[in-house]
């Protein structure tokens, strides 16, 4: 059984700002001080967890009162993610996981917790976050947090990608290609033909980090008909698509992209990229 | 003098070079454009992102450091909301990169910018000089370093000692030696405790937003950085205070202090593998303080960077030198046999010669790397052990997600 633990008092342990009552920097406490305190509010389990992190009114520590609590969750999200502590970490994660998604904590706070998974969390707050990525104000973070975890995100940022519209869907794109989410290959490719630039820009770099051969086509495609910023971004993406398929062996997919994409690329000023498709070729 | 007018690009200029080069060696180097010797048909076209600060210094090394004929076609910054022309002004520096005319970008912009600036100018095939330091986190360094080598492009970090370097006859002896692998079990201890500014560029811990000013994209200024409020302390010189954009004073100054190290001990293909910190709990927004970190490679060479303005000085290891007298006499012998460092290649020569340049990416990330891996170490609060091939760190899966951070779209590596 966990121990009943007074968490303002420790919260009121930390020193403060250098200056106080003023917008200041701040020396910190001793490592030791430090971890002792981290050691105090983790002796109080879940429930210690809880009551510190519904300390946290916003997310960026306004006023002296506000920054000790969000700290103090910083330095326990560090030392719950050193080796060996699995279990602390997880009932960490899991406590700030259940404060997401409602009227309160604050849309701020939440913003802030979401940061602290970004470092601590893993699968276990994947669901709870991807229940995320349709709420204002914070969905951004929601995505970042899934990427940084990795394990278990593709699911969550392809059901949302559904009902996703805008920035929400251009977020949610890259984040599909960043973690290189095989089963999002055909929406990819379809968005390749979408009329938002950055949605076909950050299509074609999903797809050629993915790199099968489904992905040729509508990267050099998009390549060929590019102009402009478009066009330098498409010229990366099939280079890029190219080296990752040379990389799993698909030697002949490789060089095909190569050549289509010397092909699309005629003009004296483009013979930096057609040299750098044929370093490929070359390599093969 | 407009580039344009004088009917020659540099990349024709090039390529009609590189033929005449290959074909037969009767033209003279000064009608090639050899080492100080700049042709009038030799006129770059050039651009500067990033106007305050370092930007104009940056930029006009180009013509004073680096000899280049380099004509300014476009500026770039952030904070010309409303001034810029899309002409000669921008505020979006994808306007200029999508210019043919510009071939070589300098860039001055807060570090949070530079490796997704100079990644992009490589992909447009310009060269680059990019204020140091190189990047804000280490998945960034290598990206450059892969856009430099897939397009051809030179680059070249805003940092110069290791050209000082190599001009004293101590620094190039140590290099040979540790460049020669015959040091097996290397008992070398570099202890630095230069001016790191710790206190000085860490950051506010208790911020609150503020309006942002009419004349700035703060959208475009936070740029691959989460969204986050306004604050001047987060603009401006101060930025170096926030993880955001940079590493603080260490992280900031570290790339001059050991861009000459690194040259001198032949560490520019490779990066420490066990780091030991101390230091307090670090804020997740704010850079704070710091005591000591030691940095130790594969081969036992060990780095301390002591910032003496925190807690209890470094105490684990003496300052210990490498030198010949390290080595058995046959190994002296061998030693004597190898070829001494090759001289480096200026910003200017290696853009003329199309090889790298001294401050190459590889190296400056090499660099950089060792400042991003005590700065993690300081933020775990841990000792961390990285693997410098797959530049991972192994074992703590918290730490090693600060190798590789997400990026708000549309921005990416």
């Amino acid at each position: 059984m966990k121990k009943q633990i007074n968490v303002a008092a420790i919260v009121d342990k930390l020193p403060g700002a250098d200056r106080p009552g003023t917008e200041s920097k701040f020396t910190g406490p001793a490592p030791d001080e430090a971890k002792k305190l981290v050691a105090s509010v983790l002796s109080g389990g879940r429930e210690a967890i809880l009551e510190l992190a519904e300390m946290i009114r916003d997310a960026n520590g306004t006023g002296e009162k506000n920054y000790k609590p969000g700290y103090l969750l910083h330095a326990i999200a560090l030392r719950v993610g050193d080796k060996g502590r699995d279990k602390e970490r997880l009932v960490f994660t899991e406590a700030l996981a259940s404060l997401l998604g409602g009227a309160n904590p604050p849309p701020g706070a939440q913003e802030y917790l979401l940061r602290e998974l970004q470092c601590a969390g893993g699968p276990e707050v994947v669901k709870t976050i991807g229940g995320l990525l349709e709420k204002p104000g914070i969905w951004e973070h929601a995505v970042n947090a899934l990427v940084a975890i990795e394990t278990g995100a593709g699911e969550q940022l392809r059901k949302a990608l559904v009902r996703a519209r805008g920035r929400r869907r251009l977020a949610i794109l890259q984040a599909l290609g960043s973690l290189r989410d095989a089963p999002s290959t055909a929406t990819l490719a379809s968005a390749t033909e979408d009329k938002d630039e950055n949605i076909r820009l950050a299509a074609i770099r999903g797809l050629a980090r993915i790199a099968t051969p489904a992905c040729v086509q509508p990267v050099v495609k998009t390549a060929a008909k590019a102009k402009s910023w478009e066009k330098i971004q498409a010229n990366k993406a099939a280079l890029l698509l190219a080296e990752n398929l040379a990389a799993s062996g698909s030697t002949d997919k490789a060089r095909e992209t190569c050549n289509l994409l010397i092909n699309a690329n005629e003009e004296e000023d483009d013979a930096y990229v057609r040299e750098a498709a044929e370093r490929i070729i070359s390599g093969l | 003098m407009n580039r344009q007018a004088s009917g020659t690009t540099r990349r024709r200029f090039l390529k009609t070079s590189v033929a005449a080069m290959a074909s037969v060696s009767i033209v003279r180097p000064h009608v090639l454009g050899g080492p100080r010797h700049v042709p009038p048909s030799e006129t770059l076209g050039g651009a500067l992102i990033g106007v305050g600060g370092r930007g104009p210094g940056t930029y006009n090394d180009l013509s004073r450091k680096h000899k280049l004929n380099v004509v300014k076609l476009a500026e770039c910054d952030v904070k010309w909301v409303g001034k810029a022309d899309n002409k000669k002004r921008y505020t979006d520096f994808r306007r200029v990169l999508e210019r043919k005319d510009i071939d070589v970008v300098a860039i001055a912009t807060p570090p949070h910018w530079h490796a997704l600036i100079s990644i992009a100018a490589m992909e447009a095939g310009k060269d680059v000089v990019s204020e140091k330091p190189m990047t804000r986190f280490i998945a960034e360094g290598r990206a450059v370093a892969d856009a430099e080598k897939r397009y051809g492009r030179v680059y070249q970090v805003g940092t110069y000692g290791r050209f000082g370097k190599q001009g004293d006859a101590g620094a190039r002896a140590r290099r040979k030696l540790m460049k020669s692998g015959l040091l097996k079990d290397c008992k070398g201890v570099l202890i630095m405790h230069r001016g790191y500014k710790v206190k000085q560029w860490s950051g506010l811990v208790n911020t609150r937003p503020q309006q942002v000013p009419d004349w700035l994209d703060w959208d475009m200024y936070q740029g691959p950085c989460a969204m986050k409020p306004f604050h001047r302390h987060r603009f401006g010189g101060t930025h170096r205070g926030y993880w955001d954009y940079d590493g603080g004073g260490l992280g900031d100054m570290g790339q001059h202090f050991l861009d000459p190290v690194t040259w001198e001990y032949g560490l520019d293909h490779t990066s420490p593998s066990e780091i030991t910190p101390y230091a307090p709990p670090a804020h997740p927004e704010a850079i704070g303080m710091w005591g000591w970190v030691e940095l130790k490679y594969a081969n036992g060479f060990t780095i301390v960077l002591e910032s003496r303005e925190w807690g209890k000085r470094y105490d684990r290891k003496k300052p210990r030198d490498v030198s010949v007298n390290d080595l058995s006499p046959g190994d002296r012998k061998k030693l004597a046999e190898m070829p001494d460092p090759e001289p480096l290649l200026g910003f200017g020569e290696a853009v003329k010669a199309r090889k790298p340049a001294g401050g190459n990416s590889e190296a400056a990330h090499r660099t950089v790397t060792i400042m991003h891996l005590a700065n993690i170490a300081i933020r775990m609060g841990r000792k961390i052990n990285f693997d410098p091939d797959t530049e991972q760190i192994v074992g703590d899966e918290e730490a090693n997600r600060l190798v590789n951070q997400p990026m708000r779209a549309p921005w990416h590596l």
